[in-house]
């Protein structure tokens, strides 16, 4: 035993002599151009290391030091750390920061670049990982795809649901309660269609269409109480452009918002969330319970010739969860179309302080669109402004808060302009947000140049589902399907 | 003599010691023949397996791979299929393996058998079963339309334009997916419109479709066409479609260089790098991926390499693409009229769907913009003919028409009329033969 311990110590010190270390460094003034670009951001406690690369490095060190104690060293082609080593190190400087050093191997030369800061924010990430769906960029087809969850302290994924397993039909708009993972919904496209509806753990199939509504149950979002979800039901079709700046163009020709009774299986359809003049769509309740928040467009004729006139206004309607009623009256909170934008997917922080939502210049499909951004309404105040620092030059979209009301998640295309990545971004309590960080990957390089999937519908998890992808699957297969009745509310 | 062949079987000499020439000579043979049929009858088939795989020598790609059973399998897979990238590669691979794998078993079933011919005979049956079994798919052997399909792709992919023509006119395409290759090929020769009815059309979806069945085949083939127009985010949508029909999830070189191709084409350096990226550990695509990696950010490079398709994009970006094909290719070639693909499909998408006032529309718009070579037969056949119909065959064309052309279509079309009864006699190979034919079919 110990002559083998001593052979491996001496082919490990073999190897590490064969590694090129820094004798002659020459300093450099800049930050150095690391992905993903993790310089000055701020992170929580219990995230998964951030390794990174450097793209002309053939070899790095890299030291990160925290202000209160704790060192961690890392050398070879990117920057890797121990994760038990890692979450010391940010415990340790939780509140504070760490400084990181990097010496880089770059033609040659060995460069000792600025060191830059990554803060460890004393805000706490009160989740245990994210839910969200993989697919590749496609659109006529649908190939490999799924949900999947991630535990948010390491790098561990685990698929919920892939289509591979139900004859390849389309999955989307995974939706769980934020407080209990059990409780979800999901719809399935194809074959074996299906409004999935898991409460606690048990599963209903809900038929995919509803006649009498003429459609399916589309964009969901749980009542806090689980008593009830509000779906959008959306006549949406696609086209394309010809040119690469903008790739395709998706738009609704009707949608309406209902509110869905698990209980009953009923679904109410209220005149004033589904007038023929109007599009409503992607539903939001409050953290009480007592408002449905939304967004809606005037209707246009034509709609693929007049596609950009459509732009949506965010509203607010009461809600009862004695009834499970509207009110009568719509508040509009956010009037995009004023200023010739298109504001939607809005999302309350679970504090009630915060409303969260994409802004682009026209549309309901932000990720396809560069100029898309997020925007915040302080809710006290009613004062509108966007996330610079979440930001960038490509779309933000599919936004999502964390429990605390102080972290959230998005999708942004600022990688490459076509994938989808997931983004952390911190929110002070006055609604700064710090500069976001992209989910930390095992290998960022290989994980960046060669992923074949896109992110979308990211949302926290509180835990690990135990629902097991088998029982889904085979509900899925099943030609069991529950129909759902519906009740029209005029006003 | 005859008793000395007996007494010596094959495989043993006459002083006792083991004869391996003859039995080494026959397993030659049949790897020459193995060989010769995958080089030849099967090149269309290993063509399509490399274009579902991509073998990469990189140390992240074998290690995710490798953490299972089936992520093994597929390193061997994906590592053979990567030399079907070249005939002769591919071949030899498959004649090779086959070899291999008769020899090895040979050598070990000698060790324990008497009856070294049968022995010899035995081991050739793992090999052929699982070159049957395994490496021929079902559909080869059951289903002409998918063998037809293949070869078409096949010819398409090594830019064969005259065998693929050749192939049309002397066995009309099984399937849509078929003659729109057909087509294409007619266009690459810039013969379309002019020899379109040469082959039997089978209406506007035998020219362009956007919609996958099946297979990756289709879309690939649409990819193909589009980036020829001018299409280059059509072109990259078609690719990203094709791979949904990838097996298991695969990359697929063919269709990653395509999609470094449309967005070098189209500028988006960013989404192009990754798939250079990816390609550029691969052994076939390598090369040329590393080179357009070392060239990335040098627009003098890569307006050179792209510069006449960059000529032919679209650059309305407000611009979404019509319902209506038709008037697709009509915006494709207002845009751009030096875009004479884009001309020869709206002529031939017009005269394919019967929209004949609009085949004298473009035909007018065309010679507007300067259009001065001889307008395809096809279409002055239809112009004409129509105006003929109308009765206005005293007056003055539409478009500039010689009385030969006016006297042939007007005896066309009355050979046509005359033929009506029994279509079988009528005169074939023209537009307005292809139009009775699809009056007939509207017939109950």
């Amino acid at each position: 035993m110990n002559l083998r311990l001593l052979l491996l110590l001496i082919i490990t010190a073999l190897l590490n002599a064969c590694h090129p270390r820094p004798k002659h460094t020459a300093e450099v003034s800049d930050y150095p151009h690391i992905v993903p670009d993790y310089v000055g951001v701020t992170i929580p406690t219990g995230i998964a290391p951030l390794h990174f690369a450097m793209p002309e490095a053939e070899r790095m060190e890299v030291e990160l030091s925290g202000t209160r104690g704790e060192k961690l060293h890392s050398h070879g082609t990117y920057a890797k750390m121990d994760l038990d080593q890692w979450h010391q190190l940010l415990s340790a400087n939780r509140g504070d920061s760490l400084t990181v050093s990097v010496t880089a191997l770059v033609n040659g030369e060995w460069r000792r670049y600025r060191p830059f800061p990554i803060y460890v924010s004393a805000d706490t990430l009160r989740a245990w990982g994210l839910t969200y769906r993989l697919i590749p960029p496609g659109y006529e087809s649908y190939g490999q795809m799924g949900l999947y969850e991630r535990e948010l302290r390491s790098f561990s994924e685990r698929p919920l649901l892939e289509n591979s397993e139900i004859s390849r039909g389309c999955i989307n708009c995974h939706t769980p309660l934020p407080s209990e993972p059990e409780t979800f919904t999901f719809h399935v496209r194809g074959p074996h269609g299906a409004t999935v509806v898991s409460r606690k753990g048990t599963i209903e199939m809900l038929a995919p269409r509803n006649e009498a509504l003429g459609g399916s149950m589309v964009y969901p979002y749980w009542h806090p109480t689980g008593s009830y979800i509000a779906y959008s039901t959306n006549d949406t079709h696609q086209n394309f452009y010809s040119t690469h700046s903008r790739r395709i163009e998706v738009y609704d020709n009707h949608s309406d918002i209902l509110i869905y009774r698990p209980d009953s299986h009923q679904i109410l359809l209220d005149s004033l969330l589904a007038r023929p003049d109007r599009l409503e769509s992607y539903p939001t309740f409050s953290p009480d319970g007592r408002s449905l928040y939304y967004c809606t467009a005037q209707r246009q004729d034509s709609i693929w010739k007049n596609y950009s006139l459509i732009r949506y206004d965010i509203c607010r309607i009461a809600f009862h969860p004695e009834t499970g009623r509207l009110g009568t009256s719509v508040d509009t909170l956010v009037h995009a179309s004023r200023s010739g934008h298109s504001a939607c997917m809005p999302r309350i922080s679970p504090d009630e302080r915060f409303l969260l939502f994409a802004l682009c210049d026209y549309g309901c499909f932000p990720i396809w669109h560069p100029e898309a951004d997020l925007w915040m309404m302080d809710l006290k105040t009613n004062h509108t402004f966007p996330l610079r620092q979440a930001n960038s030059q490509d779309a933000e979209s599919f936004h999502a808060w964390s429990p605390d009301s102080r972290w959230i998640v998005f999708t942004s295309r600022r990688t490459n302009g076509l994938y989808t990545e997931l983004y952390l971004c911190h929110v002070d309590s006055i609604g700064h947000a710090s500069k976001a960080f992209c989910l930390p990957q095992r290998h960022p390089v290989q994980f960046m140049t060669e992923t074949p999937y896109s992110f979308n519908t990211p949302d926290f998890a509180a835990t690990p589902l135990r629902s097991s992808s088998k029982e889904l699957r085979d509900r899925i297969m099943k030609a069991e399907r529950i129909p759902t009745e519906l009740q029209m509310q005029q006003h | 003599m005859e008793k000395k062949h007996q007494d010596i079987p094959t495989g043993q000499k006459a002083d006792g010691r083991k004869h391996t020439m003859p039995f080494g000579m026959l397993t030659v043979l049949m790897g020459i023949i193995v060989f010769l049929t995958c080089l030849y009858p099967l090149r269309a088939l290993l063509n399509y397996y490399e274009e579902l795989h991509l073998f990469r020598f990189s140390g992240a790609y074998l290690r995710d791979l490798a953490q299972s059973w089936s992520g093994l399998r597929e390193i061997v897979v994906s590592f053979i299929t990567q030399f079907f990238y070249n005939g002769l590669t591919g071949a030899l691979t498959v004649a090779l393996l086959f070899v291999a794998l008769h020899w090895c078993l040979w050598l070990w079933l000698r060790q324990c058998g008497k009856s070294r011919v049968m022995l010899y005979a035995a081991s050739f049956l793992p090999s052929l079963l699982l070159f049957v079994c395994g490496f021929l798919p079902r559909p080869l052997l059951t289903d002409p339309t998918f063998r037809e399909l293949l070869t078409y792709h096949y010819l398409m992919r090594t830019h064969q334009w005259q065998p693929i023509v050749w192939k049309a006119v002397h066995s009309s395409p099984l399937s849509d997916y078929s003659l729109r290759v057909a087509n294409f090929a007619l266009a690459m020769q810039g013969k379309l419109p002019d020899d379109m009815f040469a082959l039997h059309q089978t209406g506007p979806l035998g020219l362009l479709s956007d919609a996958g069945t099946g297979n990756h085949l289709p879309s690939a083939a649409m990819s193909d066409i589009f980036l020829q127009l001018g299409l280059v985010a059509d072109a990259e949508r078609m690719a990203f479609d094709a791979l949904q029909f990838i097996p298991h999830g695969r990359r697929s070189g063919r269709l990653y260089r395509r999609l470094a191709e449309a967005n070098l084409a189209g500028g988006d350096y960013r989404v192009a790098a990754k798939y250079l990226q990816c390609l550029s550990s691969s052994l076939f695509y390598g090369r040329w991926a590393r080179r357009q990696l070392a060239h990335m950010g040098d627009e003098t490079y890569f307006s050179s390499q792209y510069g006449h398709l960059r000529s032919l994009i679209p650059t309305d970006r407000n611009q979404l693409i019509p319902p209506d094909k038709g008037q697709w290719l009509a915006d494709l070639y207002r845009l751009h009229p030096e875009n004479r693909m884009a001309l020869a499909y709206l002529w031939a998408y017009d005269l394919l769907s019967g929209r004949q006032s609009l085949v004298l529309q473009h035909t007018q718009q065309a010679l507007q913009k300067g259009y001065q070579s001889t307008l395809p037969l096809p279409v002055q056949e239809c112009i004409i003919g129509n105006w003929l119909l109308r009765g206005e065959g005293q007056g003055t064309p539409p478009i500039p028409a010689s009385e030969e052309l006016i006297s042939h279509t007007a005896a066309l079309l009355q050979s046509l009329g005359q033929a009506a009864a029994s279509p079988q006699a009528a005169p074939t190979g023209s537009y307005w033969h292809y139009r009775m034919e699809k009056e007939m079919q509207k017939k109950p």
